[in-house]
């Protein structure tokens, strides 16, 4: 616990001048600047983007936090091509994967995508991802001065000289002990230790049991607790854990500035923590989301091999969009982890950020922790 | 993919002191990639592997990154197709013989 007797006060909070020491971590420009505004730090989901997208993003976000600090979430591929188009990557999909996906929109009467939809939203996604594209990317933080990166889905240690000659701080991504050793050894600034609690693209360790391995590794650097964090009471614990603040996501999906599709909202909030399920299916890593029929479809014994990345994204993109397109229920995605269990209702974001505070004040008050 | 191949040229390397050496890999999906003898082979992400080191790397893109060549004898996903695997440097994880342990 920090000297001044305020629990909430951490290496985090300190280094960034933070209100909070929360991280929320979406792909939602507006909560992200809620969050910033609210005394906690946004990190946006970029992986997604093209290098043009994420350095409009990054303006748009800047014009209204300010000052205040930011990060960057993208994944540093090294076990995806170097480069390549999506013809390139559509002529190796196997002729069998064709067929099952076929089959699903036959069976279950999908239509084909709609256009004339989402075409913002369309624009922006690209399944495409390369070494290439994260090269761009990465140009694109430095040169806009983003203050964090977040590199998740692999060992940034390349990258970090770099990212420090130009002021940058690097946060990575761990799922596993031995990965939190490993990028402690490069030098990362942060370490989120992401548990299989966690929505998206989580390991295979709980977060409880992971988290006080990695502080105990990589000591002195600091660690935050990433997986199913979405109460104060989780916070207070991730604190007496050794971390120095939570890396959260899914509780965001419920804030009242989400542009998270109405539908899933609606899945996660009715969704119980074991209503969701880690698999592959979505784009080839192992992610966490609500179960839907597709998942169904994947686990079943006359379903092909989940292909590696892009491949599986390019895959399943096609039917995807056209359950967005056309909002059929069954198939719609809702993402984030087993949190959603313990979620009921829309709040605005800075509304959740406040009571996760007050509750892990009282917890520590019930401790007995000065506060 | 050859355009993509060539675009990314690899340069391969023999590294003698790890021949031989007991690893894991925190890999996941695999991918098709040329090997060094110009069959197809595959790179891991995400899942397990387990197996002795042949000392062949090869560097490839930007930074670039460093892989290694592991003979898959003791672990490997299901349907895992092949005998090797390419693992990343930054997940590999290298084990003494004698003590077991994972080397530093």
């Amino acid at each position: 616990m920090p000297a001044n007797n305020n629990p909430l006060k951490t290496r985090l909070t300190e280094e960034w001048g933070l209100e909070y020491p929360v991280v929320s971590f979406g792909h939602c420009k507006d909560v992200i600047v809620e969050i910033c505004n609210a005394g906690g730090l946004g990190v946006y989901g970029a992986a997604g983007l093209s290098p043009d997208d994420l350095e409009r993003d990054i303006i748009w976000m800047r014009e209204r936090i300010g000052n205040k600090p930011f990060g960057i979430d993208i994944l540093i591929p090294a076990s995806v091509p170097p480069s390549g188009t999506l013809e390139d990557f559509e002529a190796q999909i196997p002729k069998e994967h064709w067929e099952f996906m076929k089959r699903i929109k036959q069976e279950y009467k999908i239509p084909d995508p709609d256009p004339t939809k989402r075409a913002e939203e369309r624009r922006r996604s690209n399944p495409v991802l390369t070494q290439e594209r994260a090269r761009k990317q990465l140009d694109v933080l430095i040169s806009t001065k983003v203050p964090i990166l977040c590199a998740a889905q692999g060992n940034p240690a390349f990258i970090i000289p770099e990212c420090h000659a130009h002021g940058v701080k690097v946060f990575g991504l761990i799922g596993l002990v031995r990965q939190a050793r490993r990028e402690h050894e490069a030098k990362v600034d942060y370490i989120v230790a992401h548990g299989q609690d966690g929505g998206g693209h989580c390991g295979p360790i709980g977060t409880f049991t992971l988290v006080p391995q990695v502080v105990d590794a990589v000591s002195p650097t600091p660690v935050m607790a990433a997986g199913g964090v979405a109460s104060g009471r989780q916070l207070a614990a991730a604190l007496m854990l050794g971390s120095v603040g939570v890396w959260t996501g899914t509780a965001w999906l419920a804030a009242k500035e989400h542009d998270v599709h109405p539908i899933a909202q609606k899945k996660g909030l009715a969704a119980r923590s074991e209503d969701t399920v880690r698999n592959r299916w979505g784009d080839g890593a192992y992610s966490r989301h609500v179960r839907t029929k597709m998942d169904d479809l994947w686990d079943a014994k006359e379903a092909p091999p989940v292909l590696p990345r892009p491949m599986q994204g390019i895959l399943v993109r096609d039917v995807m969009g056209a359950v967005r397109d056309h909002e059929i229920e069954e198939f719609f995605p809702a993402s984030g982890g087993e949190a959603w269990g313990m979620i009921n209702e829309v709040k605005p974001a800075r509304q959740i950020m406040y009571d996760w505070a007050n509750e892990a004040m009282e917890t520590f008050e019930r401790l007995g922790i000065s506060v | 993919m050859p355009d993509v191949e060539q675009k990314y040229e690899r340069k391969y390397g023999l590294d003698k002191a790890l021949a031989g050496k007991r690893a894991e890999c925190d890999g996941g999906a695999s991918y098709p990639a040329v090997m060094p003898n110009g069959e197809m082979g595959y790179m891991p992400s995400r899942e397990t592997f387990k197996g002795r080191l042949t000392g062949l790397y090869f560097d490839q893109g930007d930074p670039p990154w460093r892989w290694y060549e592991l003979m898959v004898l003791e672990d490997r996903p299901p349907n895992y197709p092949d005998e090797t695997v390419w693992c990343e440097q930054g997940f590999l994880f290298i084990f003494d013989d004698e003590t077991g342990e994972e080397q530093r």
